[in-house]
């Protein structure tokens, strides 16, 4: 190797050694939910599974953090993803939200799901099973069409 | 006996109807009231701020099928969309005008002629509001 190809990947390491000490918060991590939507709203086991494998690492506070989230700068982009997924829609805080805001939130679920925007096209990449077929996402749209209609029947 | 089976058939027949025609009419009368249709009036103010500046993406006619996805204007009025529906609608517009960002940026800056005055964006915010909180307590 050239010196000066040495010095260009030395350069790099670097880099992403002082990349590493940038300070950013993790995002909160709770195990345990009494408001998590699961908890107050039955649902079928599969679609339940396919939100939970598909949707709760960015939309709840169940985060499994995988070890490539400890280094920046992916570090940088995964937690500014959940960040934003909460913020939108958080699973976990699902019974403290107004009714209102619930049926957005569903009408959301099925037309982000619906027109694969989401999970995120870069999620499935490291978590195959979140790749969700079109039979898959039809269960989920129809499940938040369903409940969404039957909202406000009381 | 064919005498008979003609005269009786035709009794019998006309017995059957008459007692089953009032349980398919109330079929149908609970049919209906299981499943009433929403609508919302949408008075003239309103209705040119949407003509303006929301219209040309979120009706039926739009060629953009996001915009149409998301949020179809006509089906305010004829009643394709369900009380949730509605209300999930209406709670989604009052979002986006509170945060400011409907219509889009891109479309923004391509026709500023169809941008949402303060007026009109708190005007319709207000409407939406009201709209909401009355199908919710409906």
């Amino acid at each position: 190797m050239s010196k000066r190809k040495r010095l260009f990947w030395y350069s790099i390491l670097g880099l992403l050694l002082v990349i590493q000490v940038y300070p950013l918060s993790k995002p909160e991590v709770k195990i345990h939910n009494p408001n998590d939507i699961f908890n107050h709203v039955k649902v079928a086991g599969d679609v339940k599974t396919m939100i939970k494998t598909a949707c709760y690492d960015c939309h709840s506070y169940e985060v499994a953090f995988p070890w490539y989230s400890n280094v920046a700068p992916v570090k940088w982009q995964i937690y500014s993803d959940i960040n934003d997924g909460r913020a939108k829609l958080n699973f976990s805080n699902w019974a403290l939200m107004d009714k209102a805001d619930q049926a957005d939130a569903l009408d959301n679920i099925a037309s982000e799901v619906d027109g694969d925007d989401m999970p995120l096209k870069i999620y499935p990449i490291m978590h195959p099973k979140a790749k969700l077929t079109k039979v898959q996402r039809k269960k989920i749209v129809d499940w938040a069409n369903n409940y969404l209609d039957g909202l406000f029947d009381d | 006996m064919s005498k008979i089976v003609k005269v009786i058939i035709p009794i019998i027949s006309f017995i059957v109807f008459f007692t089953l025609l009032p349980k398919l009419e109330l079929n149908q009368v609970q049919s209906i009231n299981t499943k009433p249709s929403y609508s919302i009036l949408i008075p003239a103010n309103i209705q040119s701020i949407l003509d303006k500046s929301c219209i040309g993406c979120h009706s039926s006619d739009s060629k953009n099928f996001k915009g149409k996805m998301k949020l179809n204007l006509d089906h305010f009025t004829d009643g394709k969309y369900s009380k949730g529906k509605l209300i999930a609608k209406l709670r989604g517009m009052a979002k986006v005008l509170t945060k400011k960002s409907m219509p889009p940026k891109k479309f923004r800056a391509k026709y500023p002629d169809k941008v949402l005055t303060a007026q009109e964006n708190s005007v319709l915010l207000d409407w939406v509001k009201v709209q909401g909180h009355d199908l919710m307590t409906k």
